[in-house]
């Protein structure tokens, strides 16, 4: 069931009238029919592995609670009897016992996702090397099924695991409402990537109907289409048109497209976020926020910090802290500030963590060599820029340089933009060795009268396409610089009068309708991040 | 939820609803081609017709209209025989349409061409099916009919070689035609599409090639008959057997026009097989009739498929005569319900006369 499609629409309607309908009890359970039907009607197959993950996780997670709990209660009930030494025995032992709970938890379930997601482009990596040496085909490719939302749910069942390993709060006990949470249906698409303490509570807690906050998702859900409808999938024409036929492009369209792509996946993910959070907001849940205008960032970490936030979350808390503060990692920054000074002794833990997790990010994107590539370049601009930071602030000094300024941070974000738009041609194109020659036909081919002499209307798109194109990107820079400067648009617009609301949302409706990229020849039910 | 709240949200429901049906309606078919727009006039003054006021009405393809000149029939016989035609109208659709009429008509007779029962007219292309559904008003009935249409997609497929297999469209914008129709906005909204235009000379083909004159090799009429296909056959019994269903009666024709030699077996077949079947039909495509009706082919055409309005003249002149002695429809002539057929009778002569004079 796609979110852009009028199945959806009816089915959010119909599931949250019986969801303020039936008593207070039993609203979780209306939710979680809801989910699963939503998951079957997309992917009855796929229904068995989110159904593993979701038993493996619980009874890991309750394995796990289990032994928090006892030894909560041995400590305390031996509280004046164990020494420090002794207590730290016990505490040793019950994490070693816990340590293999969830390896096991997440050898199956992140096992699952490799398996599923990695197995062809590892078995096929394996096989061309093997065909160095004279050896063919060893690695059977196999025709696997990719789950809807795997590589999400997959992270939130890891998170869930690793946080009761570190004892952030109590196992649960119910697996049916823990089942919900695995499989709260606005989210299991393509995100946010819930944490159980955040999201687990509200879906178990009863919901009463609120007029404002249903007005308020229904708002959201509004402006998610227009973003999807209005600009991603319209961008998508030409920039699907440019990304199949690369060779036949250079400078300066080439860069349009990549820069497109970037737009494009802002409003198709955002959109789609914009969706899910509109509909869980309605049901009473808030989800985590994604985006935070990530392209008013003024720097490539700046931008991971505002693009995908529950992701560059998750491999903050689970990939970069544990390796950067693991002894492994102390003990190498020791080892290394003798060769290469204090500055980089110090900092090569982090950097070196900070590039694992680009890295991870790049390959959690989709098996190929193209996202390692992506990973790769995000994790050389982040790393470098701060390697070369006491240069850069020195140089600034000197050319005396003002950085509070409007045009420096405008320059900043322009800055952001071009490498981001640069990194795109990894993550959209065929593969890395296209992404590559690209790049370099963007660079050594500059073509300024494309601007001129109408190529960008062979590019499917006709002028009154690039108007609303255009048109759409002012609003979404007003909205978004008014946000950034702390205005709540949907508290202000509910502050404006009746008929001025109503003409609002009457406008976007019919604009979504008018100008909106569906009908044939338009795939407007799916999302960029589905895939992922 | 306070009633007041329940109170805006149907408010502003309702509101709503009428501001997207508005624009159902101003997205329709696309009214910048003459065939499209003048096929939506007549089905839009079909709609607007009073209730059984009819006596007869006319279902095929693009010749119908062509050579049917209502208001004449009228003026001579006082007769409201109404062309519903459309280009390369589908024939299995010819039983939705026919029950789209009788909603509001309880027309007594339907003349049936058979032109379009040609395994080529069969081809159920998008446009061909849309000119028909989409001009028809949302009803249960229209959504059977593109139900039925999507089923001859697949059954024509099952007759023609790999390559010449048609793909099917997507359902949804079927039934919903604004789905496909909403990015008209680029290519410009007309006056037309905003206020719905009739036709007010009882379904007069209006478009300039109606004055146009094209000398066309009369047709070297041949017996010859080919074996039809199943799918053929198919639709021939659906409409004989609504007819004997409904109690309606019918009359299938060939209308008259230059038939090539591979196009004559195909209808001669059909003609045959209606004639197998107990059903009336006359076949315009004989010399006896060319002769009757006085078909010039150097003067009376368009096109080789076509009567320009003169040859619509002749050929009314001719098929209202047969009409009147044959069915004894009621003269309604001077009833003031009728008025407007005699007000459409006006504005053919003048638009006959400014029509030839400005192509001449």
């Amino acid at each position: 069931m796609d979110f852009i499609s009028a199945t959806f629409i009816g089915f959010v309607i119909i599931l949250s009238c019986i969801y303020f309908i039936v008593p207070d009890k039993v609203k979780w359970c209306v939710l979680l029919a809801g989910s699963y039907i939503f998951y079957m009607a997309s992917s009855v197959k796929a229904l068995c592995f989110l159904i593993i993950t979701t038993i493996v996780t619980f009874v890991c997670g309750r394995i796990l609670g289990n032994i928090n709990d006892g030894q909560k209660k041995y400590l305390e009930e031996h509280k004046g009897e164990l020494n420090r030494e002794q207590k730290k025995e016990i505490k040793a032992r019950t994490s070693k016992k816990k340590k293999r709970i969830v390896a096991l938890a997440v050898l199956i379930n992140l096992g699952l996702l490799i398996f599923l997601k990695y197995f062809n482009f590892i078995g096929g990596n394996i096989n061309s090397l093997l065909a160095h040496f004279g050896v063919n085909g060893q690695v059977p490719h196999l025709s696997l099924l990719l789950p809807l939302g795997i590589s999400f749910y997959t992270l939130q069942s890891i998170a869930y695991i690793v946080d009761l390993y570190r004892g952030k709060y109590a196992a649960d006990r119910n697996f049916f409402k823990f089942s919900l949470f695995m499989s709260f249906f606005p989210q299991i698409v393509q995100g946010p990537i819930a944490r159980y303490d955040h999201l687990a509570h509200q879906l178990y807690e009863p919901h009463k109907f609120e007029y404002n906050r249903v007005t308020q998702g229904a708002q959201l859900i509004l402006w998610g289409f227009m973003k999807k409808l209005i600009l991603a999938d319209r961008l998508a024409v030409a920039v699907n048109l440019v990304f199949d036929n690369p060779d036949s492009y250079q400078g300066f369209i080439l860069f349009f497209a990549a820069a497109g792509y970037g737009l494009q996946v802002y409003a198709d993910f955002s959109g789609g976020m914009d969706i899910a959070r509109g509909v869980a907001q309605i049901l009473g849940i808030d989800l985590a926020l994604n985006f935070e205008r990530p392209y008013f960032a003024c720097s490539i970490s700046e931008f991971w910090r505002r693009w995908h936030i529950t992701l560059g979350g998750w491999m903050r808390d689970y990939i970069f802290y544990p390796l950067s503060l693991s002894k492994a990692f102390a003990n190498l920054g020791k080892r290394t500030r003798k060769i290469f000074g204090n500055y980089v002794g110090k900092k090569l833990p982090t950097f070196l963590s900070m590039f694992i997790v680009f890295l991870l990010v790049g390959v959690w994107h989709g098996s190929s060599w193209k996202y390692v590539a992506y990973g790769v370049w995000n994790g050389v601009i982040i790393v470098s820029s701060i390697l070369l930071d006491p240069y850069y602030e020195k140089f600034l000094k000197k050319c005396r340089i003002d950085t509070e300024c409007f045009s420096w941070k405008f320059f900043q974000m322009m800055r952001t933009f071009v490498l981001c738009s640069f990194g795109r041609f990894f993550s959209r194109g065929i593969s890395c060795m296209t992404a590559v020659n690209m790049i370099k036909r963007t660079i050594t081919h500059p073509n300024p009268w494309v601007f001129f002499d109408g190529s960008f209307l062979q590019l499917g798109l006709d002028y009154k396409d690039f108007y609303v194109i255009f048109a759409f990107i002012i609003v979404l820079l007003v909205v978004g610089i008014m946000q950034e400067r702390g205005v709540h648009i949907r508290e202000k617009i509910a502050e404006q009068n009746l008929y001025f609301r109503w003409l609002l949302y009457i406008g976007a409706v019919v604009i979504v309708l008018i100008y909106g990229s569906y009908g044939p020849g338009y795939n407007a039910g799916e999302f960029i991040y589905q895939q992922f | 939820m306070t009633k007041k709240q329940g109170l805006r949200l149907v408010l502003f429901s309702l509101i709503l609803g009428v501001i997207v049906c508005a624009l159902i309606r101003v997205f329709g078919m696309p009214t910048d081609r003459d065939t499209a727009l003048g096929v939506m006039k007549r089905y839009n003054d079909f709609y607007d017709e009073p209730e059984n006021t009819w006596d007869c009405v006319l279902l095929g393809t693009s010749c119908v209209d062509r050579q049917w000149a209502a208001p004449l029939a009228w003026k001579e016989y006082g007769m409201a025989v109404y062309a519903m035609n459309t280009d390369v109208q589908p024939m299995y659709l010819t039983t939705y349409l026919l029950d789209e009429v009788r909603k509001t008509q309880d027309v007594s007779l339907a003349v049936v061409d058979v032109r379009g029962i040609k395994f080529s007219s069969l081809k159920p292309t998008e446009v061909r099916v849309r000119r028909v559904t989409d001009s028809m008003r949302f009803s249960l009935n229209r959504l059977k009919a593109i139900k039925r249409a999507m089923e001859v997609y697949s059954e024509y497929n099952l007759y023609v070689d790999e390559d010449e297999k048609i793909k099917k469209p997507g359902r949804a914008p079927m039934y919903f035609s604004f789905l496909k129709y909403h990015s008209r906005w680029k290519d410009g909204l007309f006056r037309d599409d905003f206020i719905r235009p009739v036709n007010d000379m009882k379904g007069i083909y209006g478009a300039p090639d109606a004055f146009h004159v094209e000398e066309v090799e009369p047709t070297e009429v041949t017996d010859a008959v080919c074996e039809l296909n199943p799918l053929q056959k198919e639709v021939l019994d659906e409409i004989v057997q609504y007819g004997e269903d409904t109690g309606l009666e019918l009359l299938f024709t060939s209308s008259p026009s230059r038939l090539g030699n591979s196009e004559q077996p195909e209808i001669n077949a059909a003609i045959r097989y209606l004639e197998e079947k107990g059903a009336k039909v006359i076949n315009f495509n004989t010399q006896e009739k060319y002769e009757e009706i006085g078909l010039d082919f150097s003067n009376d055409l368009y096109n080789a498929h076509h009567m320009n309005s003169r040859g619509a003249i002749k050929f009314t002149e001719y098929f209202a005569k047969y009409l009147h002695e044959n069915y004894k429809f009621e003269d309604k002539r001077g009833q003031e319900e009728y008025k407007e057929w005699d007000e459409a009778y006006d504005r053919y002569v003048k638009f006959f006369e400014e029509g030839w004079k400005e192509a001449e």
